[in-house]
Formats: structure tokens, C-alpha cells, sequence
């Protein structure tokens, strides 16, 4: 297995604000990482920076090359779709098929036209003339059609409506990942890619705050639900998180062991969005 | 077929896609002008004496006059398409590269292996070679209809169409002087076309007013402080169709001689290139290509490495 993405102590400074604050992480073949944040946490700007879209400062290794250097280079094995809609409205779906198929040599045209096919993206229509839902199966066809070894979906959903969602991520798993391939994706909708990811990452003011693959966070974070009579016990465990649930409570610890956790009442893994909101807690409020 | 010369093809294929004006406008031209001649054949030449008096007066012009208009057709009818030229020119280097920043589909492009440098000079590309292509072709097609459809019109008068038009049309008399004359006024005009580049790599919005606004600031301060105009002189001397520069002058001027049939320029016999090197000894004209490379350099690192977003 080999290591797609490497950083160390990557900066980027917005003059006084500081996106990316000597952030480390890396990014191995074979996993579905989740980058999760809120707003103006920096995930945006990491995947700009691997994608040698924008400058900053420490070390970061796409593939084993630079991104500042090496952009053009990088995206013969690297695909992102940016944000939705970034497809230009005078563009054919012929033309945009003939320009990637030109222009990438991991492009398989064959594949990407069968990918269209079970869609009602008509090949000579331009992207002003589709709906959104449609320019994103485009784009998802244009992209999915291309053995890249690393994807980069940045708000890959936004702004569609439920059905194209839950279809853009199943169509994702099923026609193309596997263990060669290596996807990062950052999202609002948590929920929807929570069943997919391999890997969690929280990203709050610039700095990592959770790196895991997805087992341990199920190991590290219980949620325990307790009947008001034990709350104060299971308080003096330091839970990272309480809220109300129907009259009773809900505590998330972190790295505290079930067994100490039972007595207190049912267990559950908790929610990538649970998590985030008590990883979060006291920055979005 | 090798990645370099495929990524090319897509690029320019690419801003023909993007910029159907590069087929519509002088199609247009062209139809607007075979409209015009029509009019003249059906309604003008009857009025004016009914078309056996018209082809009695070719016949009375004798085959080497007639022959001088033959060569004359090209250059004719590809002067109002300069024109044009200018003009998509100016709106499409302006859009080049603001639009795609505007509508964010520069997060496409750049999703793809195509490096900003190959980028940048496909729009260089299209715009001084593929566009003209284009247009050249068009002039060269008008030419053809209009000459068959004199020799028509001669035949209605009783003429000899052949005798009178069709022998005397060759698609390529005084295309190429035509094509020179105008790839010379081309790299005259190329420092201009190079900052229109750069203001649409800086600008997102109102690139026009990027491109006007700064030089004229200068020029106003250069009047305040030195009393002097040189960098108006210099804009003046850049933007004059055919009026330029002396040189330009010059060469025009002779450029007329030549079309009045001292050259036979189809086989580009004699072509006296000593009019072209008065130009190119010029300062201005090497300074002027100069400042279109450091354009298009700052152009290729805006479009690398400005970060929007």
C-alpha cells in the first residue's frame, strides 16, 4: 500500500487569517476519507492545496511530486470536482467527451458514454440546457471514466436534490472504487457519506483534530444513553458531550472502555455527525 | 497521434467550441455581402442601363484590365473583414480569460492535465491563426460565389462569362500579400492584443475597463508631471488601422503598388521583403513584441497561481 498524499506542517495564511495551521496528515491508497468541517475550517484550502491550486507554505506531497510545481503532471493520476455546476454552460456533452478524452490518457471514452447511457444526459445538448442533477452524472461520468488513482470531491452534492445525492454516492461505490483507488471527499451532509468512508478527518481552525479509520472510531467513541438517577456518575467519567434525549441523557465518551460504560446503560457507536458536533462544540456556537 | 499534438487539437477545438463567433461573424459578413452584390446585379445594373451595357463596358475594359480586378478581388474583399477581425479580436482576447474565472468552470479546466503555459497559448493560437484560418477561407469562398455568379449575370448581358470573368479568377492571386499584409499589421498590433490578454487574466469582471482605465491614468499623469504625451503618442501610434506607425505607412503604400499588379504575389515572385525589413529595423516593433511576451508571461502566472476562491 503506498502513501498518496503526504503533509508536514502545512501552513496557508490568508493575510490574517490562518487557513491551514502546521496541519500533518496522510493519505493512503485504498481508503474513502471523510475531511469534515464547518465553515472556514480550512478543508477547502487542503484540498486546493493538493490539487496545487492555490500556494502555501510546510511540505506536501501529491504522488510523490509537488503540487506547486507539478499541477498539470499530478492530474493525470488525480480527478476533483470542485464544486457543482463548474462544468462552462456552452460546452456539448459531446465536446466536453472529446476534450477529456483528447487531452487525458487515462480516459476511457467507452466507459464514460455507458456511464451516460443509464442517464438522460443527451450527448448533444450543452451544459446550460441541463438541470443541475444532470451536470453532476456528467461530471461524474467524465471523471468516473478516468483510472485516477486519487479523487477529490469538494461539496461534490451541493445544492441537489436528495434522489441525485444518494444516487451520485451508490453509483460512486459500485462503478468505481476499489482498492486501487483513493477517494477524498469533503462535505456538509455528513449522513450521506458516513456508511462509505474508511477514514474520518475533523478539520477545526486549521488543525486536525481527529485523524482515525473508521473502526477506531468505533472503538474510541461510545455513546451511552442514561437514565437521569446515573447521570451524575457516568458525568464523573468526563463525557466529551451531553444533550437530552426523551427525558434522558446522552453522553459521548471518548476512550473510555465499555465495559466501564455498560452499567450506565445502552451503548451505541455514535454518528459521524454526533461526533462532529461534540468535537465541534464551542466552535460553531 | 502523440499527447502534445492531441492536447493542442483539444485546445483549440476547444475555443471554437466556446467562441462560435469564429464561424457566425464572418459567415455573416459574408452573407451581408452577397446579399449587397445580389442587389446591385438584379436592381443596380438594370438601372444603371440594363446588363448589356454593362457587359459591352467589360468588354470595352480589355482582358488586362480586367485581369488587375480579378487579383484586386481578394485583397477588396478581405478589408472589411480586417475590420472585423479587429473587433472579435479585441472582445474575445478580453473574455479569454475572465470567463472562465466567471463562470468557475476554471476548476474544470484545471481539473485536467493541460498545463496554464499550453493554455494561455492556445488562446494566442486561436486568435492570430485558427480565427484568420477561418476567415481566409471564407474571403477566399465569398470570392469564388461572387465570381461565378458575375460570370451568370455577363451571360444574361450576352457575354462570354469565361472570356470576360472566370479566366481572370484565381482563388490565391493576392492572397498571399493579403495574408502577409495582414500577419505584418498583426505583430504591430500584438502588444496591444497581449495587454488586452493580461487584463483579462487580472480582471473577473470589466476586464475592458482594466485594459482602458490604466494606461489612461498614466497618460493623464504623464501630462500633469512631465507635460509630455509620449506614452499617447505610443497607444496612437499602436491602435491607427493602417496609419501607424511609419513604417506601416510605408509598407502600406507599397502594398497598394503591389496590388496594382507590379508582383504576381500567388507565386511570390519578387516579393520585396526590404518593405517588411524597414519595419522589423525598427525599436518599436522589437520593444512592442516584447512587452506581448512579458504579457503573456504575467498572463500564464496569474492564471498558475492567483488563488480566488
Amino acid at each position: 500500500m503506498s502513501t498518496l498524499v503526504k503533509a508536514r506542517g502545512l501552513t496557508k495564511r490568508y493575510k490574517d487569517t490562518l487557513a491551514l495551521d502546521n496541519v500533518d496528515f496522510q493519505i493512503d491508497e485504498g481508503r474513502i476519507v471523510g475531511l469534515i468541517g464547518p465553515n472556514g475550517a480550512g478543508k477547502t484550502t487542503a484540498l486546493k492545496a493538493i490539487l496545487g491550486l492555490t500556494d502555501f507554505e510546510g511540505e506536501l506531497e501529491v504522488l510523490g511530486m509537488n503540487p506547486k510545481r507539478n499541477r498539470a503532471e499530478i492530474m493525470k493520476e488525480v480527478c476533483f470536482i470542485a464544486d457543482v455546476a463548474v462544468l462552462p454552460r456552452w460546452l456539448r456533452v459531446k465536446d466536453a467527451i472529446e476534450f477529456v478524452s483528447r487531452v487525458h490518457p487515462r480516459f476511457n471514452e467507452e466507459k464514460c458514454r455507458e456511464f451516460l447511457k443509464k442517464t438522460t444526459v443527451r450527448e448533444k445538448a450543452r451544459v446550460g440546457q441541463l438541470s443541475k442533477g444532470m451536470i453532476v452524472q456528467l461530471h461524474l461520468a467524465l471523471v468516473m471514466a478516468i483510472d485516477a488513482r486519487l479523487l477529490v470531491l469538494d461539496e461534490p452534492t451541493l445544492g441537489l436534490d436528495i434522489l441525485y445525492r444518494k444516487e451520485f454516492y451508490s453509483s460512486l461505490l459500485s462503478d468505481y472504487f476499489d482498492e486501487t483507488r483513493t477517494i477524498l471527499v469533503t462535505t456538509h451532509q455528513v449522513e450521506e457519506i458516513e456508511k462509505i468512508l474508511t477514514h474520518l478527518m475533523f478539520i477545526r481552525q486549521g488543525r486536525i483534530i481527529l485523524d482515525a479509520d473508521m473502526e477506531s472510531v468505533a472503538e474510541q467513541y461510545t455513546e451511552v444513553l442514561v437514565t437521569p438517577d446515573k447521570a451524575d456518575g457516568a458525568r464523573a467519567l468526563g463525557p466529551l458531550h451531553e444533550r437530552d434525549v426523551f427525558g434522558k441523557k446522552l453522553f459521548l465518551f471518548e476512550g473510555v472502555s465499555r465495559e466501564r460504560l455498560r452499567e450506565f446503560g445502552e451503548l451505541h457507536t455514535p454518528s459521524v455527525a454526533d461526533l462532529f458536533v461534540a468535537k465541534m462544540k464551542g466552535v460553531a456556537a | 497521434m502523440n499527447q502534445q499534438m492531441n492536447t493542442t487539437i483539444a485546445l483549440l477545438k476547444r475555443e471554437t467550441w466556446e467562441h462560435r463567433s469564429f464561424w457566425m461573424v464572418p459567415l455573416v459578413m459574408a452573407g451581408i455581402i452577397l446579399v449587397l452584390f445580389l442587389w446591385a446585379m438584379v436592381y443596380g445594373v438594370p438601372q444603371a442601363g440594363g446588363y448589356s451595357v454593362w457587359v459591352e463596358n467589360m468588354e470595352f475594359a480589355g482582358t488586362e484590365e480586367l485581369g488587375q480586378l480579378g487579383k484586386l478581388l481578394i485583397p477588396g474583399l478581405a478589408l472589411p473583414f480586417f475590420i472585423m477581425v479587429e473587433v472579435v479580436t479585441l472582445f474575445y482576447l478580453l473574455d479569454s480569460l475572465s470567463a472562465e474565472r466567471r463562470d468557475r468552470s476554471i476548476l474544470f479546466w484545471k481539473s485536467l492535465p493541460v498545463t496554464d503555459t499550453a493554455t494561455v497559448l492556445s488562446k494566442w493560437a486561436a486568435i492570430v491563426l485558427v480565427f484568420p484560418a477561418i476567415v481566409f477561407a471564407v474571403v477566399v469562398a465569398l470570392s469564388l460565389v461572387l465570381g461565378l455568379l458575375t460570370g451568370i449575370f455577363v451571360m444574361f448581358g450576352g457575354g462570354n462569362p469565361w472570356t470576360l470573368v472566370w479566366q481572370h479568377m484565381n482563388p490565391f492571386a493576392g492572397l498571399g500579400a493579403t495574408m502577409v499584409f495582414f500577419y505584418v499589421e498583426t505583430l504591430w498590433y500584438l502588444p496591444v492584443m497581449g495587454w488586452l490578454l493580461l487584463a483579462s487574466a487580472w480582471a473577473r469582471k470589466g476586464p475592458f475597463l482594466w485594459a482602458v482605465l490604466p494606461p489612461l491614468g498614466l497618460i493623464v499623469l504623464e501630462q500633469m508631471f512631465f507635460d509630455t504625451d509620449y506614452l499617447l503618442d505610443t497607444v496612437i501610434d499602436r491602435l491607427a488601422l493602417f496609419t501607424g506607425h511609419s513604417g506601416i505607412v510605408q509598407m502600406f503604400e507599397r502594398e497598394v503598388d503591389v496590388f496594382d499588379g507590379q508582383l504576381q504575389i500567388s507565386g511570390g515572385a519578387g516579393f520585396e521583403l526590404g518593405m517588411f525589413a524597414e519595419l522589423f529595423a525598427t525599436p518599436q516593433f522589437w520593444t512592442g513584441l516584447g512587452f506581448a511576451v512579458l504579457c503573456t508571461v504575467a498572463a500564464i502566472w496569474l492564471r498558475r497561481y492567483r488563488d480566488e476562491s
